[in-house]
């Protein structure tokens, strides 16, 4: 591979990507080898990579400022997980008329994060109204169907059901009648696969009214 | 055409950077004599480079030690052995040629079986032997910091391929971008990262 080819076909982006079949991977190691530049670019490359893994993978690293961070993420998860918010819904919907959805509806859930990561949100759930949660998954990895329970701080089941896995880095998306909840008060929502071994907690305030 | 113009832009940040190294007859003819400043810097240059080449290809890090040590000791013995090198420029594909030979060799014996997981190698394992700990914690920071001081969009795209290492394609649908795009902004997440790292390299 020539620098010319290396630099116009971003070479060095696509191997630290992966992007690569071997051979490929093959001439631009033979050419970063004797070339400083595309050597200098590809070890940056890397050190930013490693960088970030090394960063994140340490939850006090405040790599990305929490505020935003919320608000960026959720839009793109919308969409990612509809089918555990249609799941979520059936599941968790009381007996008693429920109606079909006829016309786009917006949705503005708010996110949950497991326990261990802050202050417990508060969630205004309005009488006859309906809260959506955005369930994130963190680095927990499932590959088989999600079961969860919400209970009151008594120990009370208020709701429970099951889910699809949402895809890699999608958090799971609850929409919950706000009728699941009886009262205001604190609430956690236990997550887990069939064989719970990674059992996640998330704990909020549920304010009705 | 975004991408096209990007390319354009790249280029222009990529190619007026000069070699940081040379590598003519007198730097080969230092190691030969073992000179300690230039076997330092050809551990630590090639090192890098070998680490990362080998980390993809071997299951754990002792067999990329392993096979660095091993394209040193040949290298250098080579060198000695022929007092140099026909084509001086050349050594850095020497080098790349003996690690091919020793990956080879070490595929023929068994030992590979499947690459060496990224977030079993934290980027200090992977620094050269001459590197102290103090300098690993201290190109740490430099490292952290660079990231902080990224645009958000930014560090939430290199979290997401990364960190989460999310399907790459997922990415592009949700950036409305295509995969090209997708490496000029990693190429330009890159270069802010470099300009950060060496500012605080002036630090």
């Amino acid at each position: 591979m020539e620098h010319r080819e290396a630099v116009e076909t971003l070479a060095s982006e696509r191997y630290i990507l992966g992007e690569m079949s071997e051979v490929e991977r093959d001439a631009f190691e033979e050419h970063f080898f004797s070339c400083p530049i595309c050597a200098d670019d590809v070890l940056v490359g890397d050190r930013m990579r490693t960088g970030v893994r090394a960063a994140l993978a340490k939850p006090a690293a405040p790599v990305v400022a929490k505020r935003r961070w919320q608000t960026a993420v959720v839009i793109p998860w919308a969409a990612a997980a509809t089918l555990a918010l249609v799941a979520g819904y059936q599941t968790l919907r009381p007996t008693g008329p429920g109606g079909t959805l006829t016309a786009p509806m917006a949705l503005a859930p708010m996110t949950l994060r497991p326990a261990t990561r802050g202050e417990a949100p508060t969630i205004n759930a309005a009488p006859g109204g309906v809260v959506t949660l955005a369930i994130d998954l963190g680095a927990a990895r499932y590959d088989r169907s999600l079961t969860y329970q919400i209970r009151s701080e008594r120990g009370e089941l208020s709701g429970s059901g099951s889910a699809a896995v949402p895809s890699p880095g999608a958090p799971l998306l609850l929409l919950i009648p706000s009728s699941v909840f009886g009262t205001s008060g604190r609430y956690t929502l236990t997550l887990g696969d069939a064989g719970s071994s990674q059992l996640l907690e998330y704990n909020f305030v549920v304010k009705i009214g | 055409m975004v991408a096209t113009a990007a390319r354009r832009s790249l280029r222009y940040e990529t190619l007026p950077q000069l070699p940081r190294y040379e590598f003519d007859g007198a730097y080969i003819q230092r190691l030969i004599t073992e000179d300690p400043d230039t076997e330092r810097h050809f551990s630590q240059y090639f090192g890098e480079l070998l680490t990362l080449k080998l980390r993809s290809r071997l299951k754990s890090q002792a067999q990329v030690d392993d096979a660095k040590q091993e394209t040193f000791a040949r290298v250098l013995t080579t060198l000695k052995r022929k007092n140099g090198l026909a084509t001086p420029a050349s050594l850095g594909a020497f080098v790349n040629s003996v690690c091919n030979n020793v990956l080879f060799e070490l595929y023929r014996s068994g030992s590979r079986t499947t690459a060496l997981e990224d977030d079993v190698d934290p980027p200090d394992e992977r620094r050269p032997d001459v590197v102290t700990s103090i300098a690993a914690g201290e190109e740490r920071i430099r490292v952290r910091r660079a990231l902080e001081s990224l645009p958000e969009k930014e560090r939430e795209l290199l979290r997401w391929l990364f960190f989460e290492e999310r399907d790459k394609d997922m990415i592009c649908k949700e950036l409305k971008i295509d995969r090209n795009y997708l490496r000029v902004l990693v190429h330009r997440a890159k270069a802010r990262f470099r300009e950060q790292f060496d500012a605080g390299d002036k630090d």
